[in-house]
């Protein structure tokens, strides 16, 4: 596992159904977005939500806590390429766009 | 190829409906995820970093057309429109949901097709020779074996939680392995004994991997009847014996250095010698049964070819597709067509599903409808007459299908890496790519001759960056980007395991230090005939750190 | 409790009695390996029915020439991704003739039944809150086998 040099926690997860990575975020509802989490520098905060994420299986799999840094306003920032990465997506490209289909020579 | 005979079909199905019932059963809460995860990696269902990912078997790399056809409608109906093939010549799809994993399984089964045991700790796919059954160096066709190992290990309900994952791949031309028998766990070479005898030469022990080992032979000849029986007694004592304390530790090869070769063979004959003749004894009837589906297809005789003046025409990327790209067939007039998934500007080894739609009409109008993938993340085209290589070049050309770039330096061999796998430490493809932008004159990459390069994301090594003649290793170093370059690795037979030069370098001089490696190869080599591989072991590793790492 | 015996559900007779814990009287008991080899006169002199729990690390083989003392063994599976004990029960009915009950006991789930019971086992304790019915189920999961029939 990377190690991270955040400050504060945010709990993450993969969502169920479909894989999406997905944060908590305020209210404790879950966020595709890491710029949404819920940031925390309490650690029994970090565990309380860490519980709760651990009983929504129907809702995501395998909760874990991660560090990362407070941009200039305030919204969580990645510290490693790994979660970076996973909050924006792939750095490739898909699907290759067709070109028109070509007519037989 | 292999057909289904109803019992075959009655598995893939109710594997299927199987797994339908384990997803609902996931979702209504009463099977908890660690309770779901091996039973959805035993059918190939990975989480990966953005989505699930779901492995689809290609027995020993081998589709007909209409499997070829419906994978690229499973690309388009259920995922991204795309897929990726592996280095176990098997297909991944990255995007998939869930509750569709059991339609996809469905629609797989309905062309023979499925996801058995393409991830967990059970026997995984047995891979072959890319150009089994027309290779002209070949002693005789592997298929038939590896469709017997297949059906062997397939629900084998001994083996279905074994310490750790187990790879056979079986080769059938024994002066050439291309499917890196010495680097699996059990690697089986067909050979004819001193006596004369065809028979199976077992290797043991291989993989690569955080401690990367080559395969010591466990027994010199196995006959036909005993393959089955042998095979068995070795993952028992596996099974057994294989250490359980420690996931990086519990691989057949970390038993096999444990034990000593002689002691291992000798627990394997132990074992053996209970139950050689039991039920595992192949019959005659049983093998020919199966070979007989390999059996050759109808060879229309074939006109002259022109590929000589093909090589001085005009057209120079055809020249350089004929130079390149096609591979000795053991029918006059015939050749094996090596289709690239390694153009400039596109992800290593992914196709689109149009892409696989043109590939499945170019393979039914030119190979008898059947394509291979290979190892290195391309495909064949095996049956192509010679005089129609000119049409098929076109074809493919016209769908990026066309580089002719196999076995040179931009053909590398890439794992997803940290774009896409949950595993990495740092990006693979991008790496590739840049590769590829920057040294994609193919005149240029005719003269460095045959190179490969094998790039891994992390440790786990499933882009072979051990056995490569330049492997990259992505670490990952405080949470930047780092690589790691090897050199002097081999899969096939002067296996060698590729030897780190030093310290590692940053994401952004990681392509100048290959390019450093290969003008060391260029200025040090004997002759333009001296290929790198034999450059690197006359020379050895020090020139080359000089030049790497001169300013440090 | 119940368990899943010859494909039904019956309620458990035995009892399985821990080292150090004091033998009973009478009842159906099964034993450690350990101590069924320290202690083989005085169990086999037990009024009612002995059996002996096999750990994974165990290996079938230790209890050569005792089965027919045995009316029960027990193959445990702390981890049910330990695949050790597969093995073991094939070994047991394959190769030592062992025709008593054979039971996985441990973390056992509806998901390895179909294999398990292919490799010998006829009864099953299932995991704690875990559905005998619906582990009933998973017999049924295949009708076809790649390996051959069930062993008897």
């Amino acid at each position: 596992m990377a190690r991270d040099k955040g400050t504060h926690w945010v709990i993450t997860a993969n969502r169920t159904d479909d894989g999406a990575p997905v944060y908590v975020g305020a209210s404790d509802a879950w966020t595709l977005s890491l710029a949404e989490s819920r940031t925390t520098v309490d650690d029994d905060e970090k565990d309380a939500l860490l519980a709760a994420a651990a009983t929504q299986e129907r809702v995501v799999c395998d909760p874990y806590a991660f560090r990362v840094v407070l941009g200039g306003n305030g919204t969580a920032q990645a510290t490693t390429a790994r979660e970076r990465i996973r909050g924006t997506g792939p750095t490739t490209p898909l699907r290759r766009d067709d070109a028109p289909t070509p007519t037989p020579s | 190829m292999y057909n289904y005979e109803p019992q075959d079909q009655r598995i893939v199905e109710e594997r299927a409906a199987q797994f339908r019932g384990q997803v609902q059963r996931r979702l209504d809460g009463s099977v908890i995820e660690n309770e779901f995860k091996p039973l959805r990696l035993q059918n190939g269902l990975y989480m990966q970093l953005h989505a699930y990912m779901l492995r689809v078997a290609i027995p020993y790399g081998l589709l007909n057309t209409k499997q070829v056809r419906r994978l690229a409608h499973i690309a388009r109906k259920y995922d991204r429109g795309y897929a990726h093939f592996t280095t176990r010549q098997n297909i991944q799809y990255n995007w998939p949901q869930l509750q569709d994993v059991p339609a996809i399984l469905d629609e797989l089964a309905e062309v023979q097709m499925h996801a058995i045991q393409t991830s967990g700790n059970c026997i995984r796919n047995t891979t072959s020779d890319h150009l089994a059954g027309v290779a002209q160096d070949e002693l005789e066709d592997p298929r038939p074996y590896c469709e017997l190992i297949r059906q062997w290990s397939t629900f084998h309900p001994e083996f279905a939680f074994l310490p750790r994952k187990f790879k056979i791949a079986v080769t059938g031309a024994p002066a050439h392995d291309r499917a890196a028998i010495r680097f699996h766990d059990i690697g089986v070479r067909i050979v004819d004994n001193a006596a004369g005898e065809r028979g199976f030469e077992v290797w043991v022990g291989g993989g690569l991997g955080r401690t990367p080992h080559i395969a010591k032979i466990c027994r010199e000849y196995v006959a036909y009847a005993d393959l089955l029986s042998y095979l068995e007694a070795i993952m028992r004592v596996y099974n057994r014996q294989g250490r359980r304390d420690n996931k990086y530790k519990a691989r057949i090869k970390i038993l096999v250095n444990a034990m000593g070769i002689e002691a291992f063979a000798a627990a394997v004959d132990a074992e053996w010698a209970e139950i050689k003749d039991s039920a595992l004894k192949l019959e005659r009837s049983e093998i020919d049964r199966i070979r007989v589906q390999f059996a050759a297809p109808e060879y229309a005789p074939a006109g002259d070819d022109n590929l000589a003046g093909l090589l001085l025409g005009s057209n120079r990327e055809l020249a350089h597709f004929v130079r390149n790209n096609l591979r000795p067939h053991k029918v006059p007039g015939y050749t094996a067509v090596m289709v690239s998934l390694k153009p400039k500007g596109r992800p290593p080894g992914d196709v689109s599903d149009t892409q696989l739609e043109a590939l499945a009409d170019i393979a039914d109008t030119f190979s008898q409808g059947e394509l291979v993938v290979t190892h290195g993340q391309n495909l064949v085209l095996p049956n192509v007459r010679k005089q129609d290589v000119a049409a098929v070049h076109a074809k493919l050309s016209e769908w990026e299908l066309g580089t002719p770039n196999i076995g040179h330096l931009t053909d590398s061999i890439c794992c997803p890496g940290l774009d896409f796998c949950n595993l990495a430490n740092a990006r693979s493809i991008p790496l590739a790519m840049e590769i590829n932008e920057r040294f994609d004159a193919i005149d240029y990459l005719e003269d460095l001759g045959p190179i490969s390069l094998k790039i891994s994301g992390c440790i786990n090594a499933c882009g072979h960056h051990h056995v490569g003649d330049i492997g990259i290793l992505g670490i990952d170093k405080l949470g930047v980007e780092a690589y790691q370059l090897l050199l002097g690795g081999s899969p096939g037979d002067d296996a060698s395991i590729g030897s780190i030069v030093g310290q590692a370098f940053d994401a952004d001089k990681i392509v100048d230090a290959v390019q450093t490696v290969l003008d060391v190869y260029l200025a040090n080599r004997s002759s333009a005939d001296e290929r790198f591989r034999d450059t690197y072991r006359r020379i050895g590793k020090a020139p080359f750190k000089k030049a790497l790492y001169a300013d440090h | 409790m119940q368990i899943i015996k010859d494909r039904g559900i019956v309620q458990d007779t035995w009892k399985h009695v821990e080292d150090g814990d004091p033998i009973p009287a009478q009842g159906d008991i099964t034993v450690s390996l350990a101590r069924w080899l320290d202690d083989k006169a005085t169990l086999t002199a037990h009024a009612d029915l002995i059996g002996v729990r096999l750990a994974p690390e165990d290996e079938a083989s230790a209890l050569t020439g005792d089965l027919d003392k045995l009316a029960l063994v027990a193959v445990q599976f702390p981890k049910f991704t330990d695949g050790r004990g597969y093995t073991t029960a094939r070994l047991l009915r394959e190769r030592m003739g062992y025709r008593g009950e054979l039971r996985a006991i441990g973390y056992v789930l509806r998901d390895q039944i179909f294999y398990l019971h292919r490799v010998g086992f006829n009864a099953f304790e299932l995991a704690a809150g875990k559905s005998l019915t619906d582990a009933l189920e998973g017999f049924g999961d295949f009708t076809v086998t790649y390996q051959g029939a069930n062993p008897p």
